[in-house]
Order: C-alpha cells, then structure tokens, then sequence
C-alpha cells in the first residue's frame, strides 16, 4: 500500500481532535474586516490612482499656466490634463471591473488569473503614466529650448558658428527622467514583490502544469 | 445580509467547520495564523454565501472558498515561527491504535506534506479528503489526467522526503 493510502486512514481518525469555533465567535467573525490580498491590492490601487491624478493636479497651477504661455504650450497643457482625465475614468472603470469579477468560487486558477488581470489594469495605468511623464518631458523641454529665456542663456557657440545647448543640458535632463523611471520601478517592483510574490509563484506552477499536457 | 440566510449560514458552517481548520493545519504553522487564516476562510465564505444556490453540497462548495482562500487571498500578517506546541497538536495521531514504528512513520510523513508547496498541499489535502480527481481537477482549474500526473509525482516527491 503506498503511503498516502496508509495516511488516508489516519487522517480520519484526526478529525476527533479538531478545535471547535462556538457559534457566538462565528457570528462575530463574519462581520470582522477582510485582510485579504483582494482588500491589500484595492487599497494600494486606489493609492495609485490618487497619487498619479495629484501629481497630474498639481503640476497644473496659474503659475505654470503661465510660464507654459510663455513657451506656447497653454493649449498643449489644457488638451493633455483632459485626457489624462479621460484616461483615468477609462483605468478606474477597468478596474472596478476586473475587481468585480473576482470570485473565490471559481476555480483555483481562474481566480489566480482574474486578480492577476486587475492587477495588470493598474499596471498598464502606470506605464501610461511613465510614459506620459517622457513625452510631456520631451515637448516642454523643446518648447522650452525654443522658446524659455532663462535657457537662451545657456546657449553655446560651435566651431562652425552654430548656437545650440550644451552636451550637459541634455545629460541632465535625459538623467532625470531616467532616474525619476528608475526609482518608480524600484518602488512597485519592492511594492508588488511583497505582495504578489506567493500569488505569481502558485500560478506559474498550475499553469505550467497545464502547458506540459 | 438577512438575519435568516446569516443563522442559515452559521449553522452550516458550524457543522463543517472541521473541514477549515483541516486546512488551516495544513497552510499555517501557529496557532495565531491557525486562527487568521480560519477567520479569512470564514469572512470569505460569507461573503461568497448569498451566491451559494444550493445546486453544490455546501461541503463540497466549501472546499472550493477555504482552498481559493488559503492558497490565494490570505496574507499572513507576519512571518509565523513554528511552534513545538502546535506541531505537537498538529496532526495528532491515535496513538492507541498503532505501534510506536508506525506511530513514527506517520508524523514523518504529516511533517513531509508540512514541507509541499501551496499547490501539492491542496493536491494531497483533497486527495486524503478522498474527493475523486475530477473534482480535484475542477477545484485546481487543471485537467483531469494533469491531477493524476500530478498527484503521482507529489508521491513521488513525498517518497523523497521520507527517505532523506
């Protein structure tokens, strides 16, 4: 007889030992709060969604607005902080979405893949952000070029004659960017590491399994 | 909730609520995180229960929740440190009814299922639940035949362990 066999009849006889719950605790334990890993993703999502959106709100203030007339990107700024609006009602409908269908009835894989999913949605939102925060980059910093007087000064001559910004311009403000990326992919891979780690272990291994057949 | 499908509810949990601490034997390794995780199980369930057409044996759609719970939603709050005297309670053997190698053999082996990864451990737990492999590999979201193979390297690994 192999061992699990042998084990099945022991493991009905432990079942005499148990620790018996009353019916009063019960009660009391259905209306405590979940500290699920649903509840933990809905709260740092819902962080997320309200941190991007103040940085976006933030950066837009009658000061800017003005220094952004100055190098003619007033339009540029009102179009963008619209979309980014647009864009963040899309994400949050997403998510609200993909959270719903979240069910512990279904099966252990499906369920795995679904809080996947939403996490994916939140995801995808900070890419578009990261993104976001590039391009935007790129636009004012060539509209400031152009355009800012306090850059203007920092032009140089070259051999040839023709006035542009120095090497170290660029280096500090492509060095920003890529610092700004660094630190916020530092942060969700620290952030998502400790939260999904059990749970991207675990659907890797049924789903392995499933791809072996 | 109404109060009728709340007591409805308790009631049926009270009844198979051996079922969740089975598993939390399994998942946890105190007696504080026995308890977490059985209050986890228990709000799930609860939550999941207006669902619960009755179309299932309530047992049989318990499996599924605790399962889902402690192999995907449970956070232990912090690291657990083994304690002797939970292991000791553990899986308590009825000792008068073996000999002391068999005795011995049987908490190596509860110790090796203690050491299988969330997915084997499930695997093990509704296989000594004595469910049959299509309702393991319905539970899991694997196929059938994926359940058997699997369950057959599980023994394997448990083998293994045993005669390390």
């Amino acid at each position: 007889m192999d061992e699990l066999e042998f084990l099945k009849q022991d493991w009905k006889r432990q079942e005499a030992d148990l620790p018996v719950v009353s019916t009063d605790s019960l009660y009391t334990m259905i209306h405590k709060r979940s500290s699920s890993l649903m509840k933990w993703l809905l709260y740092v999502s819902i962080f997320e969604f309200v941190l991007w959106t103040v940085l976006n709100f933030l950066t837009v203030n009658t000061k800017t607005l003005e220094s952004l007339k100055e190098i003619h990107l007033y339009e540029f700024e009102i179009g963008i902080t619209l979309l980014q609006y647009v864009v963040l009602a899309v994400f949050i409908y997403c998510f609200y979405k993909n959270y719903k269908e979240v069910r512990t009835t279904d099966n252990t894989r499906k369920l795995m893949k679904k809080i996947l999913n939403t996490r994916r949605t939140v995801n995808i939102y900070v890419i578009y952000n990261l993104i976001m925060v590039f391009v935007i980059g790129i636009v004012v910093f060539t509209a400031s070029a152009l355009y800012d007087p306090a850059l203007q000064d920092l032009y140089v001559l070259d051999d040839d004659g023709n006035r542009h910004l120095p090497v170290q311009v660029f280096l500090v403000f492509f060095g920003s960017i890529a610092a700004f990326a660094v630190v916020i992919w530092l942060f969700y891979k620290l952030l998502y590491g400790i939260l999904m780690r059990r749970l991207y272990g675990n659907y890797k291994k049924l789903s392995k399994l499933e791809m072996e057949e | 909730m109404d109060p009728q499908l709340e007591k409805q509810f308790v009631t049926q949990l009270e009844a198979n609520q051996n079922i969740v601490h089975k598993i939390c034997r399994l998942y946890t390794h105190d007696r504080e995180s026995h308890n977490d995780l059985f209050q986890e199980i228990t709000i799930q369930l609860f939550k999941a229960y207006p669902k619960f057409r009755g179309d299932a044996k309530f047992s049989t759609w318990m499996y599924r929740v605790a399962l889902n719970t402690a192999i995907t939603l449970y956070r232990k709050k912090k690291r657990s440190i083994p304690t002797t005297d939970y292991d000791n309670v553990m899986f308590k053997i009825a000792s008068t009814e073996y000999d002391n190698t068999v005795e011995e053999q049987l908490k190596l082996m509860y110790a090796a299922i203690r050491q299988l990864n969330d997915i084997d451990k499930a695997l093990v737990f509704l296989y000594l639940e004595d469910k049959p492999y299509s309702e393991i590999s319905e539970t899991l979201g694997i196929s059938e035949v994926n359940a058997r193979v699997k369950m057959n390297r599980v023994k394997t690994k448990l083998k293994d362990l045993l005669n390390v």
